[in-house]
């Protein structure tokens, strides 16, 4: 029967490491957002990973990002290919360092998007932040987390009325509180709140911030 | 009030708006038959909720939100006693839509205010009592 769970609960890692400790011959098929990935482990080791069109260990470092998903462990199950030949211990090893390379790396880009939009000269401060509020990166004076939940507030509620009235996807929206406007942009994982002068143009800049973060997703 | 939303749908690019109270309750709309008021109150309900939101956040008041769509704009007009809400195209000329809404605002709180001043007097009848008497000339005794 097989083993049916939440990676929120039981972590991808944590599973290769007990079937592969346990020399356990089992294929272990993972969904998350409508993405699927599969790991096979044999003899005591990963042997073949997929996961979209990566295979092997590219296909482990993806799947050890994954930031949730269900997983879903058959015994007794031989590999279909074998594309890893290392150990397992290496391989989680060489994995988690990657995927701290990766986040700090996109940190850094984050870092330097919001410092680059911030020297145009209609833009007073730039945040981004994330879903969940949290900020990501900032180049603002006062408090950006203040600046930050605003964008994710305006984000979700032009979210709710964009599905309401079937108007699809939000391209930018902007509030105008007197003196100060807020422009917010919605990408995949994080929202990009600029605040404006009043002679900025709300449209040109949202335009250029778009071409901006093109690839920064 | 629907004369004055009229005023705003006759712009180029308008769809329709609608007028909500504080509470998110759709007090007037000139909006396609095809939007039911159920939806209405919904999107009034989240807007008033944002911009009371917003408010408290940036401790100011939200003059207006402009939300950009692929193929639409989603203009929000705060007012004293509720907002105002215009659907358009996304290339809708924003100036003249901005002066017409302005406009239309100004004339909306008057009348929002006196709907919520007769509403106050209906629930508290001693206000219009009160009123009343200082509306009376004063006796004097000669």
């Amino acid at each position: 029967m097989p083993l049916v769970g939440s990676l929120k609960e039981l972590s991808l890692a944590a599973l290769i490491q007990l079937n592969c400790q346990e020399m356990n011959d089992v294929k272990i098929s993972l969904e998350y957002l409508g993405k699927e990935g599969v790991i096979y482990c044999s003899r005591g080791n990963v042997v073949h990973a997929v996961s979209g069109s990566l295979s092997g260990a590219p296909a482990v470092v993806d799947l050890l990002g994954w930031q949730g998903g269900n997983f879903r462990v058959q015994n007794h199950t031989a590999p279909t290919e074998v594309t890893i030949t290392q150990g397992w211990d290496s391989l989680l090893m060489e994995a988690m360092q990657r995927i701290d390379e990766s986040g700090a790396a996109q940190e850094d880009q984050l870092t330097r998007l919001a410092r680059d939009l911030d020297e145009i000269p209609t833009v007073q401060g730039v945040v981004i932040v994330a879903r969940d509020g949290t900020v990501l990166a900032e180049s603002v004076e006062g408090n950006a987390e203040k600046e930050g939940a605003v964008a994710v507030f305006l984000g979700n509620s032009a979210a709710q009325v964009g599905e309401a009235l079937s108007l699809g996807a939000l391209d930018w929206g902007v509030v105008n509180l007197g003196k100060i406007r807020l422009l917010v942009l919605e990408r995949t994982n994080f929202f990009v709140a600029l605040l404006l002068t009043e002679k900025a143009s709300p449209a040109l800049l949202a335009a250029r911030v778009s071409d901006a973060l093109a690839g920064v997703d | 009030m629907h004369t004055i939303l009229n005023n705003v749908n006759a712009i180029y690019g308008v769809t329709g708006c609608f007028v909500c109270d504080r509470e998110g309750n759709v007090v007037s709309s000139a909006l396609p038959d095809l939007f039911d008021q159920d939806t209405l109150a919904d999107i009034g309900r989240t807007l008033t909720r944002t911009i009371d939101g917003l408010s408290t956040l940036r401790r100011g008041k939200v003059v207006d939100i402009d939300l950009v769509y692929q193929n639409s704009r989603f203009v929000t007009m705060n007012l004293s006693g509720g907002c105002l809400c215009i659907l358009c195209v996304r290339n809708v000329n924003l100036p003249l839509l901005t002066l017409t809404a302005n406009m239309a605002v100004k004339k909306l709180n008057s009348l929002l205010t006196s709907t919520g001043a007769n509403e106050k007097h209906r629930r508290h009848p001693w206000r219009q009592r009160l009123a009343a008497r200082r509306s009376m000339p004063s006796l004097k005794i000669y």
